[in-house]
């Protein structure tokens, strides 16, 4: 996170590493080139906590439970996603992470033919109550959209079930 | 407040990609966004190991960061970089990738 006097005022490392085989000919191996993070981390803008999160950190909800739980009311989820998963999970999976925590969710995405890979693109915007406010589709462009903070008091009001963990014994 | 996504065609050059960037955050800046997000691995797009110890750089020396630092300042705008990969001091040089 970059504030307006250009200080870096939280940095993440992505904690889970993309090691998935999708077919014969597409699999990833992130974890032989990259350091996993360890840490959940919140930022903070102009009032907004900011729940700091990477592609396939996604398909882990605990993670954003525990940064909603933390205070946050912006997850990221910015993402290089493979276009096949990306058919079948992306906009599912960003919008459960929004419906789960009353949370906006932003997703800016990488898309198209890269050396070696493609993406899927799709930028996609949530808001606390899961609508889709913008999906970028393919291309190479910018979305825009307006984060009101009402409306995660007002999601969370609704359905108030991102604060209510109970315990139970493991199966 | 107006917050801006930014969908990126990332190559395998971080120059090139970071005057694809520059360019975008600029373009959200003038359209009114005070909050600008950019996708994973903004710097470089590659699965080539070989090619990423060649292009990529530790922290300190990364051009993407220390531009976008100052674009930040320049444009008066908060700024997520959806990630950057960066080596480390490691003896391996290991990449990180990380989200600032």
């Amino acid at each position: 996170m970059i504030d307006r006097s250009g200080n870096i005022t939280a940095r993440y490392d992505k904690i889970h590493m993309f090691d998935v085989t999708l077919s014969e000919a597409e699999y990833y191996q992130e974890s032989r080139g990259y350091r996993p993070g360890s840490s959940a981390v919140l930022g903070r803008i102009d009032g907004l906590n900011i729940g700091m999160t990477i592609c396939y950190d996604v398909r882990f909800p605990h993670l954003y439970r525990a940064l909603a739980q933390g205070g946050a009311e912006v997850l990221m989820v910015p993402s290089a996603f493979a276009v096949a998963t990306g058919k079948a999970h992306w906009e599912t999976l960003l919008r459960a992470r929004a419906i789960e925590t009353g949370c906006y969710v932003l997703a800016p995405a990488q898309w198209g033919a890269h050396e070696g890979r493609e993406t899927y693109g799709h930028s996609l915007a949530l808001d606390p109550w899961g609508n889709v406010l913008s999906d970028f589709g393919e291309g190479v462009g910018v979305s825009y959209i307006e984060i009101d903070k009402n409306q995660v008091l007002k999601a969370r009001k609704r359905v108030p079930a991102w604060g209510h963990n109970q315990p139970f014994e493991g199966p | 407040m107006k917050a801006a996504l930014l969908q990126l065609n990332s190559g395998d050059c971080p120059a090139e990609n970071l005057v694809r960037t520059t360019a975008l955050i600029e373009e959200a800046a003038a359209s009114g966004a005070e909050f600008i997000a950019t996708p994973e691995v903004t710097n470089c797009v590659s699965v080539s190991r070989a090619r990423q110890m060649e292009v990529l750089h530790v922290e300190a020396d990364d051009i993407t960061l220390t531009k976008l630092r100052d674009l930040a300042a320049t444009l008066g705008v908060n700024l997520l970089i959806g990630s950057l990969a960066l080596k480390t001091k490691d003896a391996d040089g290991g990449l990180p990738t990380g989200l600032f």
